[in-house]
Parts: C-alpha cells; structure tokens; sequence
C-alpha cells in the first residue's frame, strides 16, 4: 500500500485557451495537514475536482493512496466541494440521515457531537440557514467521516469572522484526533496558517513553492508574506 | 489512525438514491405561499366544475377525444428529466451528488427512475382528473351508462397504454439533454434536436403520431399484438442506451 496519499505527475488540464494546471508533480505523505495555497486562478479548485474524479487530466498520472481516482476512490476521501450548497428542503437532522446512507465512514454520533460544537440546530432547514451555518452544515458532514482523506475546498468563503473561527476551532480539535490527511485551500491564510503541517502554494497551475509550514516560515516568514512575495 | 484497508466497502443503495431523487426540491414555496396556493386549486377546481356542467348541459358532447389533451404529457417528462437533472448545478449540489462513491450510470439510472416514477404519479392524477370529468358530465347530460362509461374507461387505458409505452423515451432523453448541457459535449444540443426532428417527421409521415380529431375513438382502434412488443422493448433499450450515455458524458466529459 502506498505511503503517499496523494501523488501526481506531470497533470496538465486545460479549460480552452486557459491552462489551470500545467505539468503539475505534487507528492503528499499521508497524516498531512496540508494547504493548497494560490491566487484565485491558481488551479487548486481544478486539483480537487481531479482527486475526486468530478473532471480528468488531459495528461499526467494521478494517484490516490495508490489507486487511480473515481467513484472507487471516492469512499475514502470526505469533499467539501467549493461553492457547494445543501438541499435546502433538507433540515440538518435530515442531512445528517442522508450522510449516513450515502457516504462511507460517516459517524452520527460525530456528527451530533460537531453540531454541539458548532452550536448548529439539527432541526433547522438548510434553506433558511444563513451562509454561516450552511457551511458550517457542509463542513460537519465531512468532519464527521471516518475516511483518510479530507479535501475541503475554500471552506471559509463567505463566512463571518466568529463562524469562522468556530470552524477552525473545530478543524483543530476534530483533525487532531485521529489524523487523516487534510487539503485545505483557503484564502484566509493568518487564521488557518496554524492548522498546516506543509503548504503548496500554486501560480499558475505549477507549484511555486512546497514545504513543511515551519521551515516555510523559517525561511520566509508568514504564509501571508510569502503569498505577497509569489504574486509581486 | 485511519487507514485505507480500515473502511469497510460500501455500496449506495439504489432505492434510498431514487428516493431523494424522486423528492420535491421546492417544498419551501408551497409552504411560504400555502394560501395561493390553495386559492388557485380552489379557483380550479371551480372552473373544472362550472365547464364540465356546461359542456354537459349543451348536449351531444362526447367526452372521450379529452383523453388525447395528454398528448403533451411525454413532453411534459422530458422537461422534468431535464429539470430535476439541471437542479443539481442550479441549486449547486452537483459536487455533493458526482463524488458519490457509486458509478455514474448508478446516478443517472436513479434519476431517469425518480422522473419515471414522478411521471407516473402525474399521469396517474391526470388520469383521475379526466376520469372524474367525463362520468360528470356524461352523468349531467343525462347519458351515463355502463356502456357509455366502460366504453370511455376503455378507451383511456387504451390511449393510456401508447403513452406509456413510449414514456421512458422522452425521461431518458430529457436527463441525457441536460448532461449534455453541462459537459464538454454542449455543442452536441443542436445534433440530438435535428435527429429528434427526424424522428418527428418520419413518424408523422407514416402517420404514426397522427391523431384522427374526427374519429373520437381513434385509440380504440389501436389493439395491442405480439408485434407491437417489438417496438416497446426498443424503447426501454434505447432509454437504456441514452441513460448510459449520460453517464458517459458525467464521467469523461464535464466542464467543470
């Protein structure tokens, strides 16, 4: 079995004229805390898409823990997809139901457990949540999966300040417990710079920079201050 | 430590899939505006019973050439195969519902299967609602008879039947169109619009979508025989065919 999580070689995906990935090797351990940094346009979105196999490479190889990804691979790994939404007829008690039926790992109690946390009412209607709590929802449905790997993508967008640093709170204490290995790409860089064991900053669609967060820093101070640096 | 070799194998179970396919994506609207709606079903139901009583009082009507207003029933399938399919980007749920751990031909068979079924309710209340008005005012005009009434009975499942067994058709079609819409494939549209105007005019020119509005019982005249099975099995197969194609589209060629 494979120590990598993930592992892709010379990925390339274009969109037209637009290249979001262009040759794109990245190597990830598993039990990684990991930020996939990068501009708007960057092609971190379009590198989630190809892990959970919603959109294919035109060239390169992909691997996860091993295996080529699909609907196969996708019982291991828990995704936030960006810019999701919830059935809005669906209150969380449902969701939480429909998550138990549909997507592997998924630990109800968990997830009520989260819910608590996150102070989210299980009998309120998705469509009458606001932006906040929906997220909040989304994110508790993956949180609550007993899987290897966690792709949430942008799951900050949108959200006030104390939501947000509720679900941090929750990412800390959740992913601390049993350590799958976590993509995150966000732009709110201070607040979730403490959650990463490594970055991966992308320009466009290659990998700029890659490290342990540490010797990052080390070497070039905050992740904010080395994201300026890679877009001057 | 969660390991690969730790998860258990799962398998998304079909039924609880069509299930919260087959589900009312629009349950907050009925609910905010409860009392319109009442009061348009109401409003209905009134003109439904004020034209039955009056088409009945003039005399001579014949309520059985009604049965072919569900003409525009498969129509009506392909339109909510699209739909139903479409929702899952408009109401941007399209990531949760593609990384599914199922294979894509699992989920497009789901939704072809909710509209299929949702189709059939509605034919069903459609089904209802002539029944009720054509023994209303066949019972008003004074000539409802056991005759009369078996007779138009008779004729509606016979029409019923043709419809049905080219509904699956226009279901698949409609799903396959709107993953058309959201692939690579987009350009395709106008390609599958002038085979099915082909279609259209091949059917038409031999008259086999003709309906005769002189001849109220046109669909009487219709008896279903071995051969006919023929063409019924052909349509669950290409259904079968169009409902694998729009999983082929979901896997290789979306444009997200």
């Amino acid at each position: 079995m494979s120590e990598l999580a993930v592992q892709l070689s010379g990925v390339t995906k274009s969109y037209g004229a637009k290249r979001a990935l262009d040759a794109l090797t990245l190597e990830i351990p598993r039990g990684q805390v990991v930020g996939i940094l990068g501009p708007n346009g960057a092609g971190k979105s379009t590198l989630f898409r190809i892990l959970t196999g919603l959109t294919r490479p035109d060239e390169g190889t992909v691997r996860i823990f091993g295996e080529a990804p699909g609907w196969r691979t996708n019982r291991l790994v828990a995704y936030l997809p960006d810019r999701a939404r919830w059935y809005a007829d669906h209150t969380a008690e449902q969701a939480l139901r429909w998550a138990e039926t549909f997507l592997p790992g998924f630990d109800p109690a968990a997830a009520r457990r989260l819910a608590e946390f996150m102070k989210l009412d299980l009998r309120m209607r998705a469509g009458d949540m606001s932006r906040g709590q929906e997220a909040r929802l989304m994110l508790l449905l993956c949180l609550a999966r007993r899987v290897p790997l966690l792709i949430l993508d942008e799951p900050f967008t949108g959200i006030d300040a104390p939501s947000r640093a509720r679900i941090i709170e929750s990412l800390v204490t959740h992913i601390g417990e049993d350590g799958p290995t976590v993509l995150i790409s966000t732009h709110e860089l201070h607040e979730a710079e403490p959650l990463f064991d490594h970055a991966v900053f992308l320009v466009d669609g290659r990998v700029a920079l890659a490290g342990s967060a540490e010797e990052l820093r080390r070497k070039h101070g905050s992740m904010n201050e080395i994201m300026v640096s890679l877009l001057r | 430590m969660r390991t690969v070799d730790t998860l258990p194998e799962h398998r998304i179970p079909f039924w609880a899939l069509v299930r919260h396919d087959f589900k009312r994506r629009r349950g907050g609207f009925l609910r905010t505006y409860r009392a319109w709606v009442l009061a348009y079903l109401a409003a209905v139901c009134v003109i439904f019973i004020v034209l039955a009583t009056y088409v009945a009082r003039i005399g001579g009507f014949d309520p059985r050439p009604v049965w072919y207003a569900t003409f525009g029933l498969p129509f009506m399938c392909f339109g909510l195969g699209i739909g139903w399919t479409v929702n899952e980007w408009k109401n941007g749920t399209a990531g949760w519902w593609l990384t599914l751990p199922a294979p894509r031909t699992l989920l497009v068979a789901s939704k072809f299967t909710a509209v299929l079924l949702r189709t059939l309710f509605i034919y069903a209340m459609v089904f209802l609602g002539i029944t009720v008005f054509g023994l209303y005012t066949m019972a008003v005009g004074g000539h409802l008879t056991v005759s009369s009434a078996s007779d138009f009975l008779g004729m509606g499942i016979q029409w019923y039947s043709l419809l049905l067994a080219i509904t699956p058709l226009p279901c698949a079609f409609g799903v396959l169109y709107a993953t058309l819409a959201q692939s690579r494939m987009k350009p395709v549209i106008p390609l599958a619009w002038m085979a099915f105007g082909l279609l259209w005019w091949l059917l038409s020119a031999r008259r086999l979508v003709h309906i005769h509005p002189d001849d109220p019982a046109w669909a009487t005249g219709v008896h279903w025989t071995w051969p006919m099975l023929w063409p019924l099995v052909g349509t669950w197969i290409l259904s079968y065919v169009l409902v694998r194609l729009a999983a082929i589209v979901l896997e290789r060629h979306l444009a997200m």
